[in-house]
């Protein structure tokens, strides 16, 4: 909370299903002086990162939505936006789609609920070493 | 008999894990709400101690917002428990609308849910002489494959038509462009089978026959 008022012009996108977890999610990390957009399906998310891709710092993905298997978003984003460091968050994912998540190139791995900090001292990391 | 025995507490059990899956993963989910929501009102706290003004419509909307996952969470709870009870005891006579809507709700939880609409539960239903806790199986795996035919902007409608005098017909109406070709699959058409139900497929229409009673069932709770 200490660079609250410091704007800081990094994106986050969170995909995430569950609207209200999103929008909460989205609120503090704006709050923190970052900017951040929701998708709630992977398709979206995908056409979203489209037109947008390249302003995007880092990705907050959800493992289960609607449409798409999280790793089948996770494999397309990889492919189209290879250097955007994407962060599996889950509800329940297991060691198996820890692992798989890894091999398609997940930069990090974590369970709900989400350590804010945590999120932010990683996405001051990524922004200092891109 | 002893292999759709067999065949029912190998499906029973996994039916019973995938729904108790389900149900962590909303429990998860309300408790992560929670968890984000009391985190933002940490961050208006630190703000007001430098001074900031502090929004009450904020503080109201997030208390409002614990409210509201706080009694999803109960509600989610109450539903666990019926399904929990659906094996207290394993042939009973059932009311379907009854099953029909907690069944609907639990398939709700999953990440690829449809829009459902269903029939209000009538009290006054003749009800069924079944395992209420396979008939469910039955009726999920049915759910399940209507939402991955409609995908999760589509909707399913489901209605019953009582004027057999021998059952109840269950009716699951996809778009009139879905194709049903698949259906039922060789596990949907088996755990039929074993409660005597009859499936038909009118164009996109998959209708589950429930006899009243049937011989199979009478078979079975002799064994059971």
């Amino acid at each position: 909370m200490k660079n609250i008022e410091k704007m800081k012009h990094t994106d986050i996108l969170i995909i995430d299903d569950e609207i209200k977890f999103a929008a909460m999610l989205s609120k503090r990390i704006q709050l923190r002086g970052y900017h951040s957009e929701i998708c709630h399906d992977g398709k979206t998310a995908l056409g979203w990162l489209k037109t947008h891709g390249t302003a995007v710092t880092l990705i907050l993905l959800d493992l289960q939505l609607p449409d798409m298997y999280g790793t089948q978003v996770l494999t397309q984003i990889k492919m189209s936006h290879p250097d955007i460091p994407v962060i599996i968050l889950t509800g329940h994912g297991t060691e198996q789609d820890r692992q798989e998540c890894e091999q398609l190139g997940a930069y990090l791995f974590i369970h709900k609920p989400l350590d804010i900090d945590q999120l932010m001292t990683l996405l001051e990391k990524i922004r200092e070493t891109s | 008999m002893n292999d759709a025995i067999n065949f029912m507490n190998i499906e029973g059990l996994k039916f019973f894990g995938r729904v108790n899956a389900s149900i962590s993963h909303e429990l998860k989910n309300i408790l992560a709400i929670i968890s984000e929501t009391t985190g933002f009102l940490n961050d208006l706290t630190e703000l007001a101690k430098q001074g900031k003004d502090l929004k009450l419509s904020l503080i109201e909307s997030c208390s409002k917002s614990i409210a509201e996952e706080i009694q999803r969470g109960f509600t989610t709870i109450k539903q666990m428990n019926s399904f929990a009870h659906n094996v207290d005891v394993p042939i009973k006579e059932t009311n379907l609308g009854d099953l029909l809507d907690l069944t609907v709700k639990l398939s709700k939880f999953l990440s690829f849910a449809s829009t459902v609409h269903t029939p209000a539960p009538d009290q006054k239903m003749k009800p069924v002489l079944t395992c209420p806790f396979l008939l469910q199986n039955l009726i999920y795996q049915v759910l399940c494959f209507a939402y991955e035919s409609v995908g999760p902007e589509g909707k399913v409608d489901i209605c019953f038509n009582s004027k057999d005098d021998n059952g109840i017909h269950l009716l699951f109406s996809l778009p009139v462009t879905m194709e049903t070709k698949d259906f039922p699959t060789e596990k949907i058409q088996k755990s039929a089978d074993v409660l005597g139900i009859a499936i038909t497929v009118k164009n996109s229409e998959f209708i589950l026959w429930i006899p009243f009673s049937s011989d199979k069932i009478t078979q079975m709770a002799s064994l059971l």
